[in-house]
């Protein structure tokens, strides 16, 4: 039913997977948590924004009505 | 992790030896991870035992601050430290900056002198040309009258011609007329004139000629000044113009009648001005010697003295043992940095060359230590943004590490606007990329502050992209980035073009009164969709999810305390907590926010038309009861609705009294059984094996026992409090995150309103200076109200939803901050 909304996610869930390697190979292996903790605050926020805004136009109540 | 919490950190103990105890206590300062506790709060700072110190060292913090007014004043730059320059321990030190002081003290008096008999040579100077010149022009002008009296003896025309001929040839003998010379200001000449014409009733003649800017001898500054000649007659006259005079701060010269002896002053005049020149030059030229010598060693001196007032400071915290051979000190150090602190004594006590090291060992306290976090550059301002409202209890959790993202984002949910958003960037990436070089120069206040905050300002710009893309604006205008609009002509679903609908009227009359449809399936990919720009339902629609869009944001954040919560009882081991806050908490707050914000989004994804505010009324008046027993059934999402909205509201009300009561009973019980413990085991420990252990331990927790006094009372009102706190807070909290809705609100349509009604009409004007005018005008209300008022109130706001909102949840904030004893720190300290 909502298609866009599962494939939105996980274009989400990719970002948090392209991160987390980045903060990996970028960082010093044990001393990352502090990275990985706000790499995926990030993630989560972006993510949650966008689904806000998405799932609020997946069956609208109002309709755009053009001003004369 | 880091930063999540604070450093693990240890009392300790310090014995240091004390002919070797300022060699210590200097090298602890390169180390810089020692708070010293003071041993001695009792004494006042005179009664200390390196008062004296102390006070020599204010001395010369005086005296530097004086050479670095003479420097500065001198237009000299401020050295940086040559290479090889002597090393100055204190008391040499004191007495070098003695012996220069006293000399720029003589070299600037001596210098003041000279100045004053310059200027005022330079005056009696332009007396001498002045008034010689008003001798002068009066007697050719005699002799002229002579001539052409001579010439012409019965011209009778002129009026002041004397009526005996050979009167004026002789000079009247009996009035001797007197004169008196001088420099007066400008200004004040009239003034002075008039007092001069009355006093002596006229008898007198004033000659003046303004010289310009002139050094004044007493003052030092440059004046606008006349040279002016009196003339009178009499004695008593003389008197009176020169008390006037007095008066009037003119300076008199003397000046000889005979023009010979004119000449000869004058040349004498100029002879010792030259001479006077060549003796301020030298003057100055050695006093700018003394300077530069002073201004390259300033900076390095200003830091000894700096750094030995700290020492002794320290040394003052310090108690000193009955037989004064050792000094007691106990300091803060964080666990990590022990192995250093040791390794620095280690290598003290070997340069000192003292016979005994330094004892450093740990303590057993009670106290609650203080909170030190590890920041960089990255991190910092957003610490300092959690510590503005509260420093950390010891080892509990940083909200600091969530705020590095949710800030930014929460001020971007306000602030969204690609085109606002990059400015900022640029502003931004302007304060990073140049970091080295701003970071060295002395920046006023507002400048200051946004360098402090350049990481924060550069997360916030990044967030305020994104939420300008979500909210699909740049300068309020749309952008198509994303595929074209997925709403399309309800007769005609193939025509998605705004423009053709406006012009050709014909086209897709629908759109004016019914509105458009969507076209498929799948709104917009991402962010809002262009179409709504500029319709008549815009504000109804943006409305209805940013209001939305607040709730849901804000039960996630709240949530996300709550959790945090769960982490700091974890770490203490607060089993009861968990128990009787955390999850009533939980269960209050999602019971009736949670589930609003799960009916938001059910309503979003199912297309239901259900009114949420009439659920969540009717949940509290009419429990049970969904559709109104028949007549709103659309309010019925799915079976059993009323049921589970009854369950909702009975564990929200079961969890009040969970949050208020269990807690202070069960710590009473805890309580009473302790104290029947210790009575317990008190008679039994004579027994034991090790009797001098149990006894010192359990002194310790008697000790402990002593400081916290369990008050039932207290805590019951206390638990009441954070009770009623977090039931209202739960209300007022998430009615609070509305705030993201408003603010934004206010955003867009502010630039709305500036993008139509300023550019675009002054494009529409068709004229360029319209147009450019236009331009300026929106780019300065931009500039001024959005990027400057509105980003400062979005910033408010965003902190004033983390410290309230977020940070009530699970942060006490009772901390004290670690404040070691550390050269960096002291370096960066005004002298």
């Amino acid at each position: 039913m909502a298609l866009g909304l599962l494939v939105g996610t996980l274009i989400f869930l990719g970002l948090e997977g392209i991160v987390t390697l980045g903060v990996v190979f970028t960082g010093t292996s044990g001393k990352n948590a502090l990275k990985h903790t706000l790499a995926t605050t990030t993630v989560v926020c972006l993510w949650l924004i966008w689904a806000i805004v998405y799932m609020a136009q997946m069956h609208p109540l109002i309709r755009p009505v053009l001003a004369a | 992790m880091e930063l999540f919490r604070s450093e693990e950190m240890q009392l300790m103990q310090l014995m240091v030896p004390a002919e070797s105890a300022h060699d210590t206590i200097a090298a602890l300062g390169e180390v810089g991870l020692l708070q010293f506790k003071d041993l001695n709060p009792d004494k006042s700072a005179f009664q200390r035992p390196h008062a004296n110190e102390v006070k020599r060292c204010d001395e010369m913090a005086r005296k530097l601050r004086f050479f670095s007014d003479q420097v500065e004043k001198s237009g000299l730059l401020f050295g940086t430290r040559i290479a090889g320059a002597q090393d100055y321990d204190l008391a040499q030190l004191e007495a070098k900056l003695d012996e220069l002081e006293r000399e720029l003290l003589e070299i600037n008096s001596n210098s003041e002198r000279l100045q004053r008999s310059h200027s005022e040579l330079v005056e009696l100077q332009l007396v001498l040309e002045k008034a010689g010149a008003f001798f002068d022009d009066a007697q050719h002008r005699a002799s002229a009258a002579t001539f052409t009296r001579d010439a012409a003896p019965d011209a009778s025309s002129a009026i002041d011609a004397p009526l005996l001929p050979g009167e004026t040839s002789a000079e009247p003998k009996s009035v001797r007329l007197g004169f008196v010379a001088g420099v007066i200001q400008q200004e004040k000449l009239t003034p002075f004139e008039r007092l001069l014409f009355r006093t002596t009733r006229g008898n007198m003649f004033l000659k003046y000629a303004p010289v310009g800017a002139v050094t004044d001898p007493t003052t030092g500054e440059k004046q606008e000044k006349a040279v002016f000649v009196v003339f009178f007659a009499g004695e008593r006259a003389r008197t009176k113009i020169l008390k006037i005079c007095e008066a009037f701060g003119a300076n008199r010269y003397p000046f000889p009648e005979d023009p010979t002896r004119q000449r000869q002053m004058n040349a004498e005049v100029t002879a010792r001005l030259r001479e006077l020149h060549t003796t301020i030059e030298a003057g100055e030229r050695h006093r700018e010697g003394v300077l530069q010598t002073i201004g390259l060693n300033l900076e390095t001196w200003s830091v000894l003295v700096k750094r030995e007032k700290a020492i002794y400071h320290t040394l003052n915290k310090l108690s000193v043992d009955v037989t004064r051979k050792v000094l007691v000190a106990e300091a803060w150090c964080p666990v990590s940095g022990k192995p250093r602190v040791a390794e620095a004594l280690r290598s003290a006590a070997a340069q000192s060359s003292a016979s005994v090291g330094t004892i450093f060992q740990p303590l057993v306290t009670y106290e609650m230590p203080p909170t030190y976090f590890r920041t960089n550059k990255y991190t910092s301002c957003f610490q300092e943004i959690v510590d503005a409202y509260g420093i950390a209890r010891y080892r509990e959790v940083n909200p600091a590490v969530f705020t590095i993202v949710t800030f930014p984002f929460l001020f971007a949910v306000m602030f969204g606007d690609m085109g606002h958003g990059l400015l900022m960037l640029m502003a931004a990436l302007y304060l990073v990329l140049n970091e080295k070089k701003l970071g060295k120069q002395t920046l006023d206040e507002m400048t200051d502050m946004a360098f402090g905050g350049r990481y924060c300002i550069l997360f916030m710009a990044l967030f305020s992209i994104y939420t300008g893309a979500i909210y699909n604006e740049a300068f309020s205008m749309p952008a198509t980035i994303f595929g074209s609009s997925k709403w399309g002509c309800a007769t005609n679903p193939a025509l998605t073009d705004r423009v053709v609908m406006h012009f050709n009227e014909t086209a897709c009359p629908s759109a004016f009164n019914q509105g458009l449809v969507m076209r498929g399936k799948e709104p917009y990919p991402f962010g809002v969709d262009p179409v709504w720009h500029s319709t008549r339902t815009e504000l109804q629609f943006l409305n209805s999810v940013k209001m939305k869009a607040s709730i849901i944001l804000g039960v996630t954040q709240m949530n996300a305390g709550i959790v945090l919560s769960l982490f700091n009882q974890r770490y203490f081991r607060d089993k009861l907590s968990i128990l009787c806050e955390f999850v009533p908490q939980m269960i209050f707050l999602n019971c009736l926010f949670g589930y609003l914000a799960i009916l938001i989004i059910a309503k979003w994804v199912s297309g239901s038309v259900a009114d949420l505010y009439h659920i969540m009324i009717y949940m509290f008046l009419n429990p049970g009861n969904v559709d109104c027993n028949g007549t709103c059934p659309e309010n019925q999402m799915y079976p059993g609705q009323g049921a589970v909205q009854v369950l909702f509201l009975l564990a929200a009300l079961i969890a009040v009294p969970c949050m208020l009561l269990p807690k202070p009973l069960i710590l009473r019980k805890r309580h009473f059984e302790r104290l029947h413990e210790v009575g317990h085991y008190g008679r039994v420990s004579p027994h034991d094996e090790d009797e001098e252990s149990t006894a010192t331990l359990r002194m310790a927790a008697a000790h402990h026992e002593e400081e916290v006094e369990f008050d039932f009372g207290e805590i019951a009102v206390h638990q009441m409090i954070h009770t009623i706190e977090f039931v209202l807070g739960a209300v007022s909290n998430t009615a609070s995150y509305l705030r993201l809705w408003a603010l934004s609100l206010a955003h867009s349509q502010l630039s709305a309103v500036f993008y139509d009604r300023i550019l675009l009409s002054a494009i529409q004007a068709n004229s360029w200076p319209a147009i450019f005018i236009g331009f300026y005008v929106f780019a300065c209300c931009t500039l001024g109200v959005l990027m400057g008022m509105e980003s400062l109130s979005a910033f408010l706001h965003a902190l004033r939803l983390h410290w309230v909102e977020f940070q009530n949840k699970f942060y006490h904030g009772d901390g004290y901050k670690f404040a070691p004893f550390s050269y960096k720190l002291i370096d960066k300290e005004e002298l």
